[in-house]
């Protein structure tokens, strides 16, 4: 397995920041847990009920920045079978199976996630020792737990919980399909189903109906449910928009820029859809978080927004990358034939312009849902 | 026949960088419309090409034959502009194709070449007309003419019904006549196919080949055909046998054929029929069952082209005005006529 992992050294700087940007997401979410085991060990007293439920809160607040880091680590391993194709087919070649492709890949994740893990317990260590000092007068002792000495199975179980989950995160997205030589011209487009374009059309009409009616009869809990049900719709809602943008392009006779925006845009719509539609989402829930939550909770709720923001503009890195390799593959038989550069980058250029104006509406739209619940 | 197609092409620009004499080299033979001299070209070290001089005539079919890895790719590469030469000449139509920039010879490609690959390699999102009509719009023309040329060529090569399927939901055969159309609809002047029938069956490959070199005969296409399958080679004029990088002297076909085929032909043909039973004819519209094999000439010395009891499901005939299935109406048919 560590002979496997030699091939990392073949990385390039893409790759390399996907590395990165794990570890420190991982780093940070060690940080938080860590801090709950602090906050655990500095309370007098013995165990109390107020006590367990102050510390399983703090462990609750770990969740959304773990889920983050599970939601990055499997885009990332999903993306590099797509976007190695050359290495995939020769580990294929020499004998590597779907469960040893898997497992390299976990490793791999794993590792990063350790390594961060131990960069965030090193800074821990080193603020519990009073090496490094970030708030004077000892403001942090209580969240660092410096009276009681760290209990060594405690901190091994839970910061194993991030590599654990960062590399089952990876091994549970990357599908066999995905592990097989890729052929371009066998993958079928995916159409807009009737019963999802219904509910892409309900969900959210429905959820801001009800929402918009709650807010105006003063009924606060209806309308957060409405709300929630409607941000998440418009979540559902972006492949579609992103299929039938990518419709209107190529509709007519188009010309060839044209034509390949649009069919392009229909062919990525939910490979694309997805993670801009978690960019959306979790932002208008972060939105509408920051509002409904009473403010004096120090930097906690920013540290964790930022960190799933990072976790997310990640995945959806890790996903725009993965289609530029497939697109660079299909589009090889439009350079033979002689297809000027200049004519695909426009393409490019008019299929990124298109997308930015459906997460501009999606965007827009959930972020005024979520003004109206606050 | 004068080569005045283009002129005649609404969509067609002028290219008369391509077509201008220049007065100071040797001017290449009038009958040539591509030939190179002394092509030497290695990928990473490895020789591919180790001096080889080619004349390709106007309007002929040119089988260049050889096994895997002798050359073949990278000598199409070299003539098609996709690839330069380490040394080397290239003349298109009297003009130099070695000396010219990145973008001219991707102009080149795509106004004056067509291209059949081992593989179709369409673009997958597009459906089957779509991805014929880029070959037309990148080259100029006009969306309806495009349009009309898609439409046109999809028929010809019976795949009309598929036209607004995507690659993904056909068949390999399908497929590959898609590429033939894409190759052709644009009005090539040399079309370079690459091994275009080794993903078919043979029933399959009989049709395509006949198409592609129907097609050319009729439209003055010249064809430039690589491949080590010498019942492919059979369809071609001339052929030239190529072997580690270096390419012999063309040489008719028939001669080609006798000396490629050894062994007694009924032998041969008893091999291949216990080898492979008879499979019940396809039900496409166009073809009739096809012999499983080609029918070699009973003997070397013969001087006869080989036996063809129907006309479909011979070789295509030497001249364009031979009728076969294709071209009962050549300009009714012709998309370059629009």
């Amino acid at each position: 397995m560590l002979a496997y992992l030699r091939l990392a050294r073949g990385y390039r700087a893409l790759d390399l920041s996907r590395w990165l940007l794990t570890a420190a997401a991982s780093a940070a979410v060690a940080a938080l847990l860590l801090r709950a085991l602090g906050w655990a060990l500095s309370t007098p007293g013995g165990p109390s009920a107020a006590h367990a439920w102050a510390t399983g809160a703090r462990l609750l607040w770990c969740l959304p920045p773990l889920a983050g880091v599970g939601y990055l680590a499997a885009a990332w391993a999903r993306s590099v079978p797509l976007r190695r194709s050359a290495r995939l087919t020769g580990l294929l070649a020499a004998g590597a199976g779907a469960v040893r492709l898997r497992a390299l890949l976990a490793v791999e994740i794993a590792l990063a996630c350790a390594a961060g893990t131990v960069l965030g317990l090193l800074g821990f260590l080193a603020l519990r020792s009073h090496l490094l000092e970030l708030v004077p007068a000892g403001r942090l002792d209580p969240a660092l737990g410096v009276r009681a000495s760290l209990p060594a199975a405690a901190t091994a179980t839970l910061l194993a919980v991030v590599p654990l989950l960062g590399g089952l995160a990876a091994a549970a997205a990357v599908r066999p399909r995905d592990l097989q030589p890729p052929d371009a011209s066998d993958v079928a487009l995916r159409r807009p189903s009737p019963l999802y374009l219904a509910a892409a059309v309900l969900v959210p009409g429905l959820g801001a109906a009800v929402e918009l009616a709650a807010v105006r009869a003063g009924t606060d809990l209806t309308a957060l449910l409405g709300g929630l049900a409607a941000i998440t719709g418009i979540g559902l809602a972006v492949p579609a928009l992103l299929y039938g943008t990518g419709m209107a392009l190529a509709c007519g006779r188009p010309r060839p820029v044209r034509l390949l925006a649009g069919r392009g845009l229909q062919a990525g719509a939910w490979q694309l859809g997805t993670p801009l539609a978690v960019l959306t989402v979790s932002g208008a829930l972060a939105a509408v978080a920051a509002a409904r939550l009473e403010p004096a909770r120090g930097p906690l709720p920013a540290v964790e927004a930022a960190l799933i923001a990072l976790c997310v503009l990640g995945a959806l890195l890790a996903r725009v990358a993965e289609l530029m390799g497939e697109r660079r593959r299909s589009y090889a038989s439009l350079q033979r034939m002689g297809a000027p550069g200049v004519l695909l980058r426009r393409a490019a250029l008019v299929r990124a312009g298109a997308t930015t104006l459906v997460l501009l509406a999606a965007g827009g739209g959930a972020a005024a849902l979520a003004a109206a619940l606050g | 026949m004068s080569r005045n197609r283009s002129a005649d092409q609404s969509f067609y620009r002028q290219k008369q960088h391509l077509d201008r004499e220049d007065p100071v080299t040797t001017a290449p033979p009038d009958n040539d419309v591509l030939w190179a001299r002394a092509l030497v070209k290695a990928h990473q070290g490895t020789p591919a090409l180790r001096g080889v001089s080619i004349g390709v005539r106007e309007g002929e079919v040119l089988a260049v034959t050889g096994p895997r890895g002798s050359g073949k790719t990278s000598l199409l590469d070299c003539l098609s502009g996709l690839s330069s030469p380490d040394q080397g000449e290239i003349w298109f139509n009297s003009s130099p194709v070695h000396t010219l920039a990145r973008a001219a010879r991707e102009r080149l490609r795509r106004e004056r070449f067509g291209y059949v690959g081992t593989e179709p390699h369409l673009v997958p999102e597009l459906t089957a007309a779509e991805n014929v009509a880029l070959a037309p719009l990148l080259a100029g023309a006009t969306r309806k003419e495009a349009a009309t040329a898609a439409a046109e060529w999809l028929e010809r090569l019976d795949v009309a019904d598929c036209a607004k399927l995507r690659p993904a939901e056909l068949r390999q055969d399908q497929r590959q006549r898609i590429a033939v159309a894409r190759a052709l609809a644009h009005g090539p002047s040399v079309v370079f196919a690459d091994e275009p029938t080794a993903p078919l069956h043979r029933e399959a490959r009989d049709q395509v080949m006949r198409i592609l070199v129907a097609a050319a005969r009729s439209h003055r296409i010249t064809l430039l055909l690589a491949t080590h399958d010498p019942a492919v080679a059979r369809y071609a004029d001339r052929v030239a046998a190529m072997a580690d990088g270096r390419l012999a002297t063309p040489i008719g076909a028939r001669q080609a054929l006798a000396a490629s085929a050894p062994q007694p032909p009924a032998a041969a043909g008893a091999t291949a029929a216990s080898a492979l039973p008879p499979k019940p004819p396809q039900t496409a519209p166009g073809p009739t069952p096809q012999p499983l094999t080609p029918q070699p000439p009973a003997s070397p010395a013969q001087t006869s082209p080989p036996p063809t009891p129907q006309p479909q499901t011979s070789p295509p005939p030497k001249t364009a005005k031979t009728p076969t299935s294709l071209e009962e109406d050549p300009d009714r048919c012709s998309p370059t006529s629009v």
